[in-house]
């Protein structure tokens, strides 16, 4: 009795405790199953859908993976887990069964279920998408350098070129073009939009040129690549012209990272690399002796008298025995340190991710060094049950110095010293410059303009305060509608110092003594955005349907300020205030814009997608007449897969889409439409100042509008082989462009809508799962892209000669327009070239230039594989580029045959010289001081592309040791890393140069750092 | 839940915030740049940009345009005639249309250009005008001046590009676009008959004469009431209307002196402006590309023998000559050759556009044409009375016939306005044959009226840009 006593007691407390929990529900027909949802790994998963199958009882799992819920006794006990990159789950409980604990397996390809981030906060599953976009977490980047996030993306992205601006050296911070699927525009920018949680951030002009400072560098600089969660690519129509008027290039989305409800998590990582040139990439000039017996046998070339060869020991100069390595004087080891402190976490109601990172890096080019400080701070609230507030910001400090060595590095001569005996800085030479009447030579003093004392004693330094601010209101109207407003600030503050030193030819006037010059800019940059935007997402059975409408303003505004001065007393004081000549100047700018946007998705059955895409936009840098304008798009896509009567058990995916659609480009100068007016000395009447119309009014000025069209295939086959296929037409008409007017306008040229250019294209992405089991993974991924340009119209036909190029009708933008080099006269040295008519000539001709090829490539893409084994696991990515041309404007003076050989050191190519009668050279023979036209620009100095480059090989490994745990670290994994490691070249000769070494003007560098990553 | 209410009300406001103010959202305010609205935002706007237009003027009034009628009629030869010398396809009849910043294409582009920014201030004055109403008396002065330096566009390019007025019986020949407004990039304008041009012309030049109204000429240098009515005196001449021709040759006359003795030559030497001349540009801080085209020391351009032939060895105007040290046969013309002491860069040639003298010559020949010999002989006269020191009853002028009396005319025209920009329109107009003296040097020694010929081609570049432009006949 008392047992029973002790059992009604116990049925009855837990009928009170069932009671508790149930409240006053029927409890008959219901039972109330608890358990905890885990990933492979046993680690607790949060959120995880629980759903009694065909039924609507359903919960989510809480922070600690734990779940409760009811389910009907009239049903099946069958619960469903799902969760996102998860496979779905079923588990059948047997009728006694309360508690479970259910382990959920990673989608055996977890790229399938990727969440692709989309325009607007939409999100979308990777097979459920109708447009083209790629999406690249940076867990897969992270072991490439943290300078710069642009460079990050060379070679990942399929249809994505990532070049240097020049191959000139004019900057060691360069600029890097971008182009998505080709070059639709001839004078607005080619770039793509950058955009950070959902607001433009600024990244230059319209060629990535930072105005009001002397020097640009990249915006993208200042962002640390740790805080970022994923990139998102945009490529196609119904992916981008709800970005109407600025998605024409394609848009990249930039994802920061988030905390997730949890406990706090800690990552501190630490990595130091050194890094020093490649010495294959390094163009290679003649050393001393190889330049004196040059310089020597082009003196005597040109019928002089050796007397008087310049080059004669004085009390300045001692060339005999001079033979400095100039690449050794400005190049050394470079260095990299970054340290990373983040911090996640949060509760349900509030997450936080925290970080700070410090960034330095010393370049390999002596003087020029970066410096990042950054801290990032993103919270996500839930205010009330309807109401949530996204804050997410970074700031980041950083410090550039800069110093160009230009082509000093390869054109200073070999036989003069960089410091003189005294140890002293190198500023005069000594050479003979000709004879007297008397016969005697006449010796000349000449300015040295040695940079080596300019690096050692100028400044030049920028220093930028970048500020991005995202605040994100969202309403939960009704179950499915939310309202969101959005607010984001992205500002930068650019604070440049430039001094030159008396003490050497930058700040020392031949006539004037030394004077010193010194200036100071700021430039200011503030783009704001505000979104107001309605998100719908609803699923009625089968049915789908999702929709975005909302606006958007934005604007954006410059002030730049720059002041200069000459004449310091010392190099001490160096502002502009103590100056005794002085200067001021201030320009700014403002571009507004305001768009509406709407975007309505439906799909049926996870088989039929349908997405119509519009936007209209206004901008304030538009003509009156054409000041608003439309964009639309429609796409549809099917998954084959999905359907009843497709039951192949190989193929897992199978997959058609389709869209077409239009965006634009606005991005030229700000108000070329209106007008401009000068004022200036050079419109004076009688002395008096007066003003001319320096730019006509272009009333109709307006957008280019490219079409795109864009088909897909994909397929995946074995659960192992994920094929992408992409073909795109894109056409930009009403190209923007600064073209022949009609005189009567007033002008020659003028900003106007004319013109079509045509890029198609196609882009394959190939994902191979090689091995899959517990111990060793091996995948690899290949994209490889094909573009071809073609300029369709231009404006009355009438082309254009842009330097070495030429826009011609039928020919893609970026055809090269010279004159054909034929080698040389084996007879006599002299160079030779083809006419127009593709005859022999000995005289250079610009009439003779034809177009040639173009420097577009013909194929370029990457290739990124991971191999794992355990806890070690090897990480490369490699970039290729097959087919195009480079035309070496860098490597152009140093091939001269003698004319400036007295100036400029020469590349070794010019040993294979002529020198007598049946030489079969590659160089004409070179003559002292006499220009036979060789140097100038012809095919000569024009070299294949085709490269491929190891651009990232590394190696990790993942501690796992007991004693580690006990020290609180929850993991620790040691990395390996080598940038730029290997550059093929199938057209590299042994002592030679070619495209290997004029690449960037700058010889690469090849970097090793070690990487300690720890989790607590 | 009133925070609930604040935030709803909050997104109704912003959105309606955001749909309502669209369009002003837009304008731009553009401090720091000088966009057109911006520049003509005030009445000093305006006047710097009449001040800019002067500019253009003087530019292509020193330059090619000023050049042409000397060099391709047949008073003038070229001393270097050597490829690409300046001037030398207009010298020989060589005109090519890709010649785009010489002559063909530079006239064509310097004066459309001049025309687009007096076309700006004849836009925008009027907006001003209601902004500024006070300042009504300075803004229609600008109005004026601007219409003329319109009117004057029209009449040079016409003169240049197309046949004369009288070509065709109605003038219904090929003239130049005629623009009232500066076009916008794919405005394209085509070209509009002589008469329409003609039209235009007197339309702006009455409107720029009332506006005047009773303002008396500042100075040479800018347009004025007497500039008005002497350029309207010489577009009548062209257009053959005489009798207006010689009433506004007249209301010039009465008003004004001729320039005698040295005050003649102090015209041309003396950086003065000249007590005769009623509208010449002033050449401060600007281009001496005519003082270095006529330069005696170095002359590009001189006088033919047909010129010098002309001359009495009396006549006043021959002062404005110098032989050649090395070949005393030959002249320089010391038009532009300045005889005060100067410093450099204060060195300045002021090209005449119209002064007094040209108003008895016209109103000469407008009388011949009426068939009025007596008062166009006396007018003559005046011409020949000052030129040679005499007074006028002393001045005989002996002709039988009213085409003895236009050649007496037409070669007094010559010995007046040589190297002014006069000789080849003067030719065309009134449709004579070119002939050239037996010494020039040019390979064209003869050319029939009418001809082809007379006009220079369209430049090729106006013509792949403007597709809705004709080029001239053969020389195209």
């Amino acid at each position: 009795m008392k047992v029973n006593l002790f059992k009604v007691v116990l049925v009855i407390s837990f009928f009170c405790f069932f009671n508790d929990i149930v409240y006053s529900q029927n409890s008959i027909s219901q039972r109330v199953v608890t358990g905890i949802v885990a990933d492979e790994t046993g680690e607790s998963l949060i959120g995880v859908t629980v759903r009694q199958k065909n039924t609507n009882n359903a919960t989510t799992t809480n922070i600690n993976g734990e779940f409760s819920i009811r389910i009907s006794l009239n049903q099946p006990p069958v619960l469903v887990f799902s969760y996102i990159g998860m496979d779905i789950k079923e588990v059948v409980l047997n009728s006694t069964q309360n508690k479970i604990n259910v382990q959920l397996e990673s989608t055996s390809t977890a790229l399938d279920e990727i969440v692709v981030v989309g325009a607007y906060g939409s999100l979308q599953k990777r097979s459920d998408m109708v447009g083209s976009a790629y999406q690249v977490s940076s867990k897969q980047l992270e072991s490439l350098p943290a300078g710069r996030i642009d460079q990050l993306l060379d070679g990942v992205i399929p249809g994505m070129q990532v070049a240097p601006f020049t191959d000139d050296a004019s900057s060691t911070k360069q600029r890097i073009t971008i182009r998505v699927r080709g070059e639709g525009s001839m004078s607005a920018s080619n770039e793509p939009l950058w955009i950070v949680d959902g607001t433009k951030i600024y990244t230059g002009d319209r060629t990535n040129m930072v105005p009001g400072v002397s020097l640009s560098i990249s915006p993208l600089t200042y962002l640390n690549p740790d805080d970022i969660e994923s990139y998102t690519v945009l490529k196609d129509a119904t992916a981008t012209s709800i970005y109407g008027s600025n998605g024409a290039n394609g848009v990249i989305l930039i994802t920061t990272k988030q905390g997730k409800a949890g406990k706090p998590k800690i990552n501190l990582s630490v990595q130091s690399g050194v890094s020093q040139i490649n010495k294959s990439t390094q163009y290679r000039v003649l050393n001393a002796e190889q330049y004196l017996t040059l310089a020597r046998e082009s003196y005597l070339n040109s019928g002089r008298d050796m007397r008087y060869f310049p080059f004669q020991n004085s009390d300045l100069n001692d060339y005999e025995n001079t033979n400095t390595n100039w690449t050794d004087v400005f190049y050394d080891t470079g260095f990299s340190n970054q340290i990373n402190l983040a911090i996640s976490g949060g509760s349900e109601k509030a997450k936080y991710y925290v970080s700070g990172s410090y960034f330095n890096q010393e370049s390999t080019i002596k003087g020029n060094n970066q410096e990042r400080l950054s801290v990032r701070t993103n919270l996500d609230l839930e205010l009330t049950s309807k109401l949530n507030l996204d804050v997410h910001s970074s700031l980041s400090y950083n410090v550039n110095n800069i110093f160009n060595p230009g082509r000093d590095y390869l054109e200073f001569l070999p036989i003069y010293s960089p410091i003189n005996p005294d140890g002293t800085y190198r500023l005069y030479n000594k050479s003979i410059e000709g004879a007297d009447p008397l016969e005697n030579p006449i010796w000349k003093t000449t300015r040295f303009l040695n940079s080596v004392p300019e690096r050692e004693e100028n400044d030049h330094r920028q220093r930028a305060m970048a500020a991005n601010v995202n605040l994100a209101l969202e309403y939960n109207i009704i179950d499915g509608l939310n309202s969101t407003t959005q607010f984001g600030i992205d500002n930068q503050n650019i604070n440049e110092d430039k001094y030159d030193a008396r003490t050497n030819w930058s700040g020392l006037s031949s006539t004037e003594g030394p004077i010193g010059y010194s200036q100071r800019n700021n430039s200011s940059f503030i783009l704001w955005t505000l979104i107001e935007r309605l998100n719908f997402n609803r699923t009625f059975g089968n049915h789908s349907v999702s929709g975005i409408l909302g606006g958007e303003a934005s604007s954006n505004d410059r002030v730049s300020i720059g002041a200069s001065g000459s004449g310091f007393i010392n190099d001490k004081i160096k502002e502009v205030s103590y100056a005794v000549d002085r200067r001021g100047s201030s320009s700014r700018s403002t571009g507004r814009s305001l768009s509406f946007f709407a975007q309505a998705s439906y799909s049926y059955d996870e088989r039929y997608y349908l997405t119509v895409n519009g936007r209209r936009d206004g901008n304030s840098g538009f003509g009156s007449d054409a000041q608003w304008g439309n964009f639309g798009s429609i796409g549809t896509s099917w998954n084959i897969h999905n359907e009843d009567f497709f039951d192949t058990e190989n193929i897992n995916i199978f997959k058609l889409k389709a869209s077409f659609g239009s965006n634009g480009n606005s991005r030229i100068g700000s108000q070329e439409a209106l007008g401009l007016y000068s004022y200036s000395e050079s419109d004076n009447y009688m002395g008096e100042i007066g003003g001319s119309m320096s730019g006509s009014p272009n009333k109709g000025l307006s957008w280019e509008t490219a079409y795109i069209t864009n088909l897909g295939i994909r397929m995946k086959l074995f659960n192992r082989v994920d094929i992408e296929l992409e073909a795109y037409n894109k056409k930009t008409v009403d190209l923007l462009s600064n073209l022949d007017v009609s005189r009567t306008t007033g002008d020659t040229r003028s900003y106007r809508n004319s013109g079509k250019i045509l890029n198609q294209g196609i882009e394959a992405t190939v994902g191979l799962d090689l091995i899959n089991n517990n111990d060793f993974s091996w995948w690899l991924e290949i994209n490889a892209a094909h573009n071809r340009n073609k300029l369709l119209e231009l404006y009355n036909g009438i082309e254009k000669v842009m330097g070495n190029y030429i826009w011609r009708e039928g020919h893609d933008l970026n055809t090269f327009y010279v004159v054909r080099w034929a080698g040389v006269d084996p007879r006599d040295g002299a160079p030779l070239w083809y006419d127009s008519n593709g005859n022999i000539t000995r005289s250079f001709n610009n009439n003779n230039r034809v177009p040639w090829k173009t420097s577009s490539p013909t194929v370029f893409g990457g290739l990124r594989t991971n191999a794992s084994y355990k806890n070690l696991s090897v990480n490369i990515l490699v970039t290729y580029v097959l087919g195009g041309y480079s035309f070496s404007s860098f490597g152009r003076n140093v091939m001269s045959d003698g004319l400036n050989i007295m100036d400029e050191n020469q590349s070794i190519n010019q040993l294979d010289r002529w020198q007598k009668p049946g030489d079969v050279a590659s160089a004409p023979k070179p003559i002292w001081g006499t220009s036979t036209g060789s140097v100038m620009s012809s095919t000569r100095h024009i070299y294949k592309t085709t490269h491929a480059r190891l651009k990232n090989l590394s190696l990790n490994y993942l501690l796992n040791a007991d004693w580690l745990k006990s020290a609180g670290i929850q993991s620790c994994s040691l990395s390996l890393i080598g940038d730029n490691l290997l550059l093929w070249t199938p057209y590299a000769k042994k002592d030679m140069n070619t495209y290997r070494q004029s690449i960037t003007g700058f010889p690469s560098e090849t970097s090793f750092s070690l990487g300690i990553n720890l989790n607590f | 839940m009133t925070a609930k209410k604040y935030i709803r009300l909050l997104f109704v406001v912003l959105l309606i915030n955001l749909f309502t103010s669209c369009d002003k959202f837009l304008e731009v305010e553009t401090v720091g740049r000088t966009t057109m609205p911006n520049f003509f935002s005030n009445v000093d706007g305006l006047k710097a940009g009449l001040t800019g237009t002067y500019s253009q003027m003087f530019n292509y009034y020193s330059s090619e345009f000023y050049k042409y009628p000397e060099v391709a009629g047949n008073m003038v030869d070229l001393r270097i005639i050597s490829e690409n010398a300046d001037m030398v396809d207009q010298f020989n009849f060589t005109s090519d249309p890709e010649q785009e910043v010489a002559a063909v294409g530079g006239i064509w582009k310097k004066i459309y250009e001049t025309l687009a920014n007096a076309n700006n201030l004849l836009e925008y004055q009027p907006v001003l005008l209601v902004s500024f109403p006070q300042e009504k008396a300075k803004l229609d002065n600008i109005r004026a001046q601007a219409l003329f330096i319109r009117a004057l566009c029209h009449f040079d390019l016409c003169r240049v590009y197309s046949q004369p007025y009288n070509y065709t019986a109605d003038a219904s020949h090929l003239g130049i676009p005629v623009l009232t407004r500066t076009p916008g990039p794919d405005d394209n304008p085509a070209r509009n008959t002589v008469k329409e041009v003609y039209d235009q012309i007197l339309k702006d030049l009455l409107e720029a004469e009332e506006l005047f109204g009773d303002s008396s000429m500042k100075d040479a240098y800018h347009a004025s009431k007497k500039s008005t009515q002497a350029l309207l005196s010489r577009v009548y001449l062209y257009t053959e209307n005489w009798d207006k021709a010689i009433e506004y040759a007249t209301k010039v006359i009465d008003n004004s002196e001729l320039a005698y003795g040295d005050d003649y030559l102090a015209m041309y030497h003396n950086l003065t402006e000249g007590k005769e001349a009623i509208l010449r540009l002033n050449g401060t801080l600007k281009s001496v590309s005519l003082g270095k085209f006529y330069s005696p020391l170095d002359p590009i351009a001189m006088p033919a023998d047909t010129l010098i032939s002309l001359y009495d060895d009396s006549d006043i105007r021959f002062q404005l000559f110098e032989q050649d040290k090395n070949n005393p046969s030959k002249y320089a013309t010391s038009k532009f050759a300045i005889k005060v002491d100067y410093s450099i860069g204060n060195e300045r040639y002021d090209p005449i556009i119209l002064r007094v003298s040209e108003m008895y010559l016209n109103r000469a020949e407008a009388y011949l044409n009426k068939n009025d010999l007596t008062n166009a002989a006396s007018d003559l006269k005046v011409i020949i009375a000052r030129a040679m020191n005499l007074s006028v009853t002393d001045v005989i002028v002996n002709y039988s016939n009213k085409e003895d009396l236009f050649d007496l005319i037409k070669k007094e025209r010559a010995k007046e306005f040589c190297f002014e920009g006069h000789n080849f329109f003067d030719i065309v107009r009134q449709k004579d044959n070119l002939v050239r003296g037996q010494s020039t040097n040019s390979i064209v020694k003869y050319l029939p009226y009418p001809n082809d010929e007379f006009v220079l081609p369209i430049s090729q570049y106006e013509l792949d840009a403007n597709l809705n432009i004709v080029g001239n006949p053969t020389v195209n």
